[in-house]
Parts: structure tokens; C-alpha cells; sequence
């Protein structure tokens, strides 16, 4: 089947009386394409559509030339990897992903060298015997990617994949999913924060409010946000130590401290991540969370929709 | 996928679960339950009868805890999108969780009347009273299935509610008692005085409408 790995016309969802996604036509051709939203944007509406886990109220979305919902066996050459972390966590890392091998149609007797060959290929081979529940945020988040992949699916769709994720294993995390692309997988991902897409790919569609207001290349959208830095925050337990490694870096245009995190301004985001990356790696810093203040995004909305954000 | 090879996995992955579950044990101390009041009611002259509705309350009751941990959890906590994002037809999810819970529910039943007709040296149990609660389990399975399906939330509780009016149900003196399954098991046991054979045509039809009603339901179920 030859078909695209994905065309959606006029698609609508509601539940109730609540919007989901409205009118939003859109195709894929291959490659990596993210999806880009503030949380509420519709994003996981979307995905959900175009994994056959909900049905369009009103128009079509078409997986390889067909309807995910209503022709189940399209879904073998789907991955997916939800937004939530709520799976068997009873389960070792290697049981869940050729359960969900075996599910997805892998033969029973291969469905092991299967789970094995994904689990490798997200890093993850030294914790396949640990069990689900024990893992960290970012263990986990490649333990839905090694889900999403083990059964060699030709379209993965990947919600929100980076959240959550510390930047050492955010930037091999990229990496991993560039891989994937590489192998000539089509692979859909979202976020709500601009730069983790711009680490992945340039083409992006971005939705507001259950609507799809641009879809193209990232560097022609960024062009009509406000030059303004990126502001990235992160908290480890010697920020003084973090900040004065920063302060060396050309990437990063100020830095301050604010309690137990560092917070860097930034006009290049991929250089900034790296230079974070670094500094954690030589001061030995033990991080426990990162967040973009998401200034970026909003900007780069209200632009989009020209009006003030709800 | 073949639906066979579905089912196939999907009830292998339940039985993995429930092995490993926590939930098992209550499903096993729930079929021990009637044990105390068999050691109590030994050698009363109308044992055999007495156990037998204890035995009903764990025939009602252990499927929905069963169903509760293998189905109506993994819909509620949005786990199954793990299983809907797979070429699986919905119905396959039915039928999987049935294939495995409905040995399990039937056997700890058989297992608990075994148990409780031989503490109470009444000797071994007759093939219709084993026979009987083994299609109860059943029909009593089928009917918490749709009851999750149809409220995974609140699929466990409304499965209890319904199970204990069961027996309400079944005391009612007309037509309407042939939808207690309790009634129905009783008349298949051959303790009602009436024909074994329309028990089992009662429970039969139960079993054939829950499982419509949940096959129905899945097919518009949205994770």
C-alpha cells in the first residue's frame, strides 16, 4: 500500500459539547513532522484521531489510505506512544514492550528479539529487567518509544515524548528519534515548546484552540514572532556551579539565579541545550527539573491568531 | 492479525496480570469466605441447602473483582490505549477477557464449593450443583463485563450492587426472577423443584445479552 502516511480532511472531534480539533485538514508525507500547541491546543485530540483511539464527529483522517478507527489492521503499521504515563507498571521493561509486540501482530515466537532490538535501539538495555513502576521520567518516556517501535510500524505518532525528560537524555533522546527517521519512518511528534521540535525537524503544524493555524517550515513561522531570547530554567542542586559554567558559553546571552535553579536567556536554543548538557556532564550536577518559559510559544500564537490568548 | 491470535494474546496478558496482581487474592479470599460458615453449619440437618446459597453470594460477587482488576481498571486508568492503539478489533478485548476470567472466576467457585461441601461432611457435591455455579460464574462474568464496559469508572461497584440485587431479584414470585442468576443456578441444581433445563435456558439468555450489551459498547468505546 502506497497510500500517504497520513491525510486529514475537514476532521472536527468534540466530546460533548467540548472542542477538540475543528476543521483541520493536514497530510503527511514521511519524515519527521512535529505538532506544536500551548496544552488544551488539541494536540492529543489529533493523535488520538490518528491512531484510531477516537473517531472524527465530522470528516476524515485517512493512515495509508485508511481509516484507523474503523479498519483496525491499518494500526499494525502505526506507533504510538501516549502522553500519559499510565501503563503495567507491574511489568519489566521487557515483558511490557513484547506484550505490546505480540499485540501489535509480531508472532509470538519473535515478539522477545523484537522487544529486545527496540528496547537497544532506545537505550535502555541495561534496565530491561527493571520493572515499569521503578523507572525514571525519562526510562519511561523510552520505554513507550521501545512500545511504539518494536513492531516496525511505518508511522509513529509520539505525544509529547521530551516532557519531563533531563537534557542529557533529552539530546539522546533526539537523537534516538532522529534514527528512526533515518530508517525512513514517518514520525509525528508534538509538544508545546517550541525548541524541542526545532531539535528534531523544521517542519511543524501548529494548532490553537482545536484549530490548525500554520503548518510549514519552522524557520518562515519563527520569522513572524518579535526577536525576543528564549528563557530556559533549570533546577539542580549547586546552581551557583551550573551558572558559572553557563557564563563561559557564547550561547548563552545572560544568567541568573533564581533559589535552586538557573534561569539562561538564549537566541540558539540547540547550542544553549548542549551547553547545559555539558556544564551538568563537568560539574557532575544532579538535575531535577527543566522547564522553557513559554514566552516563545505564546509570541509566536498570538502572531498566529492575532488576538490575545484566552 | 487473526482474531484468534488477538484473543490469544490479549488473554495471555490477562492471566499474566492477574497472576501478578495483588487483586488475586482478594478474588481467593473471597471464594474461602463461605469456609467459616461451613465449619459452623456442620452436620446441621439443612447444611447441604445453607452452603449452597453461601456458595451464590461467592458466585456474584468474585467475577465482578475479577472483572474489576482484568477490564474495568485498564479502561478506567486509560492503560488500555496501549491496547486500542493495536490492529485489534474491539470485540477481540471481550472475548480475550472473558477467555481468561471466566476459567478463573468458574474455577475458584467449583474450587470454594468443593471445599465447603467437604468440611462440612456432607460428602462430595453433586455434578448438577457443580455444574450449576460453573455457569452461573458465567453469566455472572458476562454481566460485569458489561457493566464495565458500559461505566469503566464505576464498572466494579455497579457490578457488586447489581450482583447483591441479584438475589432480591430472585425472590420475587413471578417471571422477573428468571433474570436472578442466583434463581437460575438454583433451578439448574435442580433445587427449585422446577426443570433444570429452564435455569439453564435463563442463564443462557442472561450470557447472550451481556456480552451483546459489551460488544456493543466497545465498538464506540474512546480512549
Amino acid at each position: 500500500m502506497n497510500a500517504e502516511p497520513l491525510v486529514v480532511a475537514n476532521c472536527s472531534k468534540w466530546y460533548g459539547h467540548v472542542l477538540g480539533v475543528s476543521d483541520i485538514t493536514w497530510r503527511i508525507s514521511g519524515g519527521i513532522v512535529g505538532v506544536l500547541g500551548a496544552n488544551g491546543a488539541g494536540k492529543t485530540t489529533l493523535m488520538k484521531l490518528m491512531t484510531g483511539l477516537i473517531q472524527p464527529s465530522r470528516g476524515s483522517i485517512d493512515v495509508f489510505g485508511t481509516s484507523p478507527f474503523r479498519q483496525p489492521e491499518v494500526r499494525a503499521r502505526i506507533g504510538y506512544a501516549p502522553d500519559h504515563d499510565r501503563t503495567w507498571d507491574e511489568m519489566t521493561v521487557r515483558e511490557l514492550v513484547t506484550r505490546l509486540a505480540e499485540l501489535a501482530g509480531v508472532d509470538r515466537r519473535r515478539a522477545g528479539a523484537a522487544a529486545s532490538a527496540a528496547i537497544e535501539l532506545v537505550g535502555l538495555a541495561d534496565a530491561r529487567d527493571r520493572t515499569v513502576r521503578v523507572l525514571s521520567k525519562g526510562m519511561r518516556q523510552r520505554t513507550k518509544l521501545a512500545t511504539a517501535i518494536a513492531h516496525d510500524p511505518d508511522l509513529i505518532v509520539l505525544d509529547e515524548p521530551l516532557t519531563g525528560v533531563d537534557p542529557v537524555a533529552r539530546i539522546d533522546l533526539v537523537e534516538r528519534i532522529r534514527e528512526l527517521a533515518k530508517r525512513g519512518k514517518a514520525i509525528c511528534i508534538s509538544s508545546h515548546v517550541l525548541y524541542e521540535i526545532e531539535a528534531l525537524t523544521d517542519r511543524v503544524a501548529v494548532l490553537d484552540r482545536g484549530r490548525l493555524v500554520a503548518d510549514g517550515v519552522v524557520s518562515s513561522i519563527r520569522r513572524q514572532l518579535p526577536q525576543q531570547p528564549y528563557r530556559v530554567r533549570v533546577v539542580c542542586d549547586r546552581p551557583r556551579d551550573l551558572a558559572a559554567a553557563l557564563v563561559a558559553s557564547t550561547a548563552i546571552a545572560s544568567v541568573a539565579i533564581d533559589r535552586e535553579a538557573v534561569v539562561a536567556d538564549t537566541y540558539e536554543v540547540d547550542r544553549c541545550y548542549t551547553a547545559v548538557a555539558e556544564a551538568v556532564r563537568a560539574c557532575d550536577l544532579v538535575v531535577t527539573g527543566m522547564s522553557t518559559l513559554g514566552s516563545d510559544l505564546g509570541a509566536l500564537l498570538t502572531a498566529l491568531t492575532r488576538g490575545p490568548r484566552e | 492479525m487473526t482474531a484468534r491470535a488477538a484473543i490469544s494474546a490479549i488473554a495471555r496478558l490477562t492471566w499474566w496480570r492477574l497472576a501478578h496482581g495483588r487483586g488475586i487474592w482478594l478474588a481467593v479470599a473471597v471464594a474461602m469466605l463461605p469456609i467459616p460458615f461451613a465449619i459452623a453449619l456442620r452436620g446441621h440437618a439443612s447444611y447441604a441447602l445453607r452452603s449452597f446459597e453461601i456458595q451464590q453470594v461467592v458466585l456474584v460477587v468474585l467475577p465482578a473483582i475479577l472483572i474489576g482488576m482484568a477490564l474495568a481498571g485498564e479502561l478506567d486508568d486509560g492503560s488500555i490505549t496501549y491496547v486500542w492503539s493495536r490492529p485489534l478489533a474491539r470485540w477481540t478485548l471481550i472475548a480475550g477477557k472473558l477467555v481468561a476470567v471466566a476459567p478463573c472466576a468458574i474455577g475458584l467457585v467449583i474450587l470454594s464449593w468443593l471445599v465447603t461441601t467437604w468440611l462440612g461432611a456432607s460428602g462430595l457435591p453433586t455434578l448438577a450443583s457443580i455444574g450449576a455455579l460453573g455457569a452461573g460464574a458465567l453469566a455472572a462474568t458476562a454481566i460485569a463485563t458489561a457493566l464495565a464496559v458500559s461505566s469503566p469508572r464505576y464498572g466494579t461497584v455497579l457490578a457488586l450492587v447489581y450482583m447483591l440485587c441479584d438475589g432480591v431479584i430472585g425472590q420475587i414470585p413471578a417471571q422477573l426472577q428468571r433474570l436472578s442468576i442466583a434463581h437460575d443456578v438454583s433451578e439448574l441444581a435442580g433445587l427449585r423443584g422446577s426443570s433444570p433445563l429452564i435455569g439453564a435456558l435463563s442463564l443462557a439468555a442472561i450470557l447472550a445479552i451481556a456480552i451483546a450489551i459489551a460488544i456493543r459498547r466497545i465498538g464506540t468505546h474512546e480512549a
